[in-house]
């Protein structure tokens, strides 16, 4: 026999079901007591025939009734079809009269292009009789599938911060390569100068010797005395020519060491490096060839002390860490309006490194303070700084899993302290 | 006799830039001989030159304390009529430009050099042959002359009839 969807109302139920609580009655009042308890639940529940008549629906499945089909309002449906003719497939009806149940998601159209999704649950009760539960999910599954795009559109969104970061690195890198491209210039063209000019002089004093031998020669040839040696000793400046050729070919000799030591500093600042290349590396090599590279910057204005202790070899990216040295020792140098003293202090404290890159220049304000490593913060004339260099070096430590920290009393000086650990974390 | 005055923080480059003065052969200076003098510090130069005149003076541009054009800046002030040379490898345009300007630069040599271009450069700027400036200053300084008035006047040279002749770098 059908039955209308004009169920008890829930207070009812819930009155019948305190009623029946004792349990020790008839069967008949655990069938109501089952009853009520369907009536209560919040989720749409039915039982109908393999002809898919409608035996019994209780009060929540009125309420996915007037969903599925509003315009047929509260009357009887009898069949399940009649609620809405997608809600239950014969397919999924035939999964469940085999396994025993069948659960899925349904999408049922309900009109004005608007749509539903339910989740449904099948199961065979008896031969001829199945139970469907039904939750409305279509928020819930709006909410994931929103959810599901925003991470998507995150996902996508860091990768392109994540390019956006490497490439602002790179040009940071760039230009404070170009920055020092005009000193790095001035420091090879030195050494060139001089070699290049030292060769030519060479070259003079070769043909002067070649033309002393040929007087020599002549002279000998001749059978002259001393008299005649010591004149060409001293028109062709033999004595000046002989002291001058040792200094000429160490001081080339220099300035030719000094251009292979820059060109070699540069390229160990300047590798690009890719984010395998973790090797444990010396630390003090790094800082040495960073000042080196930025030595022109500097010499003009400081005076470095260098205070090594002994350090372990750290695992890190070499050519980055040389970028935060670089970052941090311009910093200093930019700090002393004339004449000043950089330290440079390495250590070991509590297992890990410490770098520590003093200056005694103008000092940090209080109210800066806080603000040196935000990026673009600058205190400099527009187009001289860009106020990456600090944001970036945080960057470049905090990858390391270390810590970067400035203290500073404004008038006295500034100290940078970087710690990094001896090993990455695996 | 000319005296040349060389200022650069590299003693390596004076070293080398003495050797090739050396190289001048005194014929080209009218047989005078070529007296150097080189200083590593901008400011001891400026002292010397209270004391001493001198017929030309190359500075570097970069070096500690006090770069080349403030030297030349300063050595203007003592000796106006010295040509000034600025040898550097420094590669920036504006400073070229503005040494150009500020000191009115006689020549801008980079570094490298090659060295006949430098020899060639420190005879002609010596105008060996020429009435000399600073044979014709007594004790006190003499009337100024057109030639010492003018910044040009290690750019121009006189012809044959001793007309003024405006030269072109790439004239010479
Ligand atoms: N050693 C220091 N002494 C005084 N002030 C400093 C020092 N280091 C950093 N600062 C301050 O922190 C600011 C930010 O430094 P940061 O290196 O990030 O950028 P910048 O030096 O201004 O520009 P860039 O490094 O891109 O050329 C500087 O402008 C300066 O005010
Ligand atoms: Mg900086």
């Amino acid at each position: 026999m059908p039955i209308a969807i004009a169920c008890p109302a829930p207070t009812g139920a819930a009155k019948g079901g305190v009623r029946a609580a004792p349990a020790l009655d008839a069967g008949d009042t655990m069938e109501a007591t089952l009853r009520a308890l369907v009536d209560a639940t919040p989720t749409a529940t039915l039982l109908f025939d393999a002809g898919q008549r409608v035996h019994y629906a209780n009060p929540a499945a009125r309420v996915l009734a007037r969903l599925c089909a509003p315009e047929k309002g509260d009357r009887p449906l009898e069949r399940v079809a009649d609620w809405h003719p997608e809600l239950l497939s014969t397919g999924a009806l035939h999964l469940c009269s085999l396994h025993g149940s069948w659960s899925g998601e349904v999408i049922l159209g309900i009109g004005r292009g608007q749509h539903k999704i339910l989740l449904v649950h099948l199961s065979r009760i008896g031969p001829e009789r199945f139970g469907m539960t039904v939750r409305d999910i279509t928020q819930e599954s709006v909410r994931e599938s929103e959810l599901h795009a925003r991470n998507a559109e995150l996902e996508v969104a860091y990768e392109k911060l994540q390019g956006a970061q490497e490439q602002v690195m790179q040009s940071e890198k760039l230009a404070s390569i170009g920055q020092l491209a005009a000193g790095v210039a001035h420091e090879i063209n030195n050494p060139i100068g001089y070699v290049n000019s030292n060769l030519s002089t060479l070259q003079r004093y070769i043909s002067q010797l070649f033309s002393a031998i040929q007087s020599y020669e002549a002279a000998l040839a001749e059978g002259a005395g001393p008299a005649a040696t010591d004149a060409i000793r001293q028109k062709l400046d033999l004595d000046f020519l002989v002291a001058d050729v040792p200094q000429l070919l160490s001081e080339s000799r220099e300035g030719i060491d000094r251009v292979c030591k820059i060109v070699r500093d540069l390229k160990d600042f300047a590798r690009k490096e890719r984010s395998e290349d973790w090797v444990k590396a010396d630390i003090h090599r790094g800082l040495d060839s960073t000042l080196n590279i930025i030595w022109n910057e500097l010499k003009y204005k400081a005076q470095i002390v260098r205070t090594f202790g002994d350090l372990p070899p750290v695992e890190c990216l070499p050519s980055e860490l040389n970028q935060v040295f670089m970052n941090v020792l311009m910093n200093a140098g930019q700090a002393i309006k004339d004449q000043g003293i950089i330290t440079v202090t390495t250590s070991v404290a509590g297992g890990r490194v410490r770098i520590d890159i003093g200056d005694d220049g103008e000092g940090i304000p209080a109210d800066v303070l806080p603000r040196v490593f935000d990026p673009f913060f600058t205190t400099k004339p527009v187009g001289s700084g860009t106020g990456l260099g600090l944001a970036i070096s945080y960057g470049i430590v905090s990858k390391h899993h270390g810590t970067i920290d400035v203290s500073s009393t404004p008038g006295q000086g500034t100290l940078l302290r970087i710690e990094l650990p001896i090993e990455q974390p695996r | 006799m000319y005296r040349v005055l060389l200022v650069d923080d590299e003693p390596n480059i004076l070293n080398a830039l003495r050797r090739c003065l050396a190289s001048i052969d005194v014929g080209q200076l009218d047989g005078e001989a070529l007296k150097v003098e080189a200083f590593t510090s901008p400011e001891r130069a400026l002292e010397r030159s209270e004391e001493q005149e001198f017929d030309l003076v190359i500075s570097d541009y970069r070096m500690p304390g006090m770069d080349g054009v403030e030297f030349l800046s300063a050595m203007m002030e003592l000796q106006p009529v010295v040509p000034r040379v600025i040898c550097s490898g420094f590669a920036d345009r504006d400073a070229i430009i503005a040494a150009v300007n500020e000191v009115q630069l006689a020549r801008f040599i980079g570094k490298p050099w090659a060295d006949e271009d430098l020899a060639a450069a420190v005879v002609s700027l010596l105008q060996p042959g020429r009435a000399r400036p600073r044979a014709a200053r007594g004790a006190s300084r003499p009337p100024v002359s057109f030639e010492e008035a003018s910044a040009h006047v290690t750019l121009v040279e006189q012809d044959d009839d001793g007309a003024i002749v405006l030269r072109s770098d790439d004239a010479e």
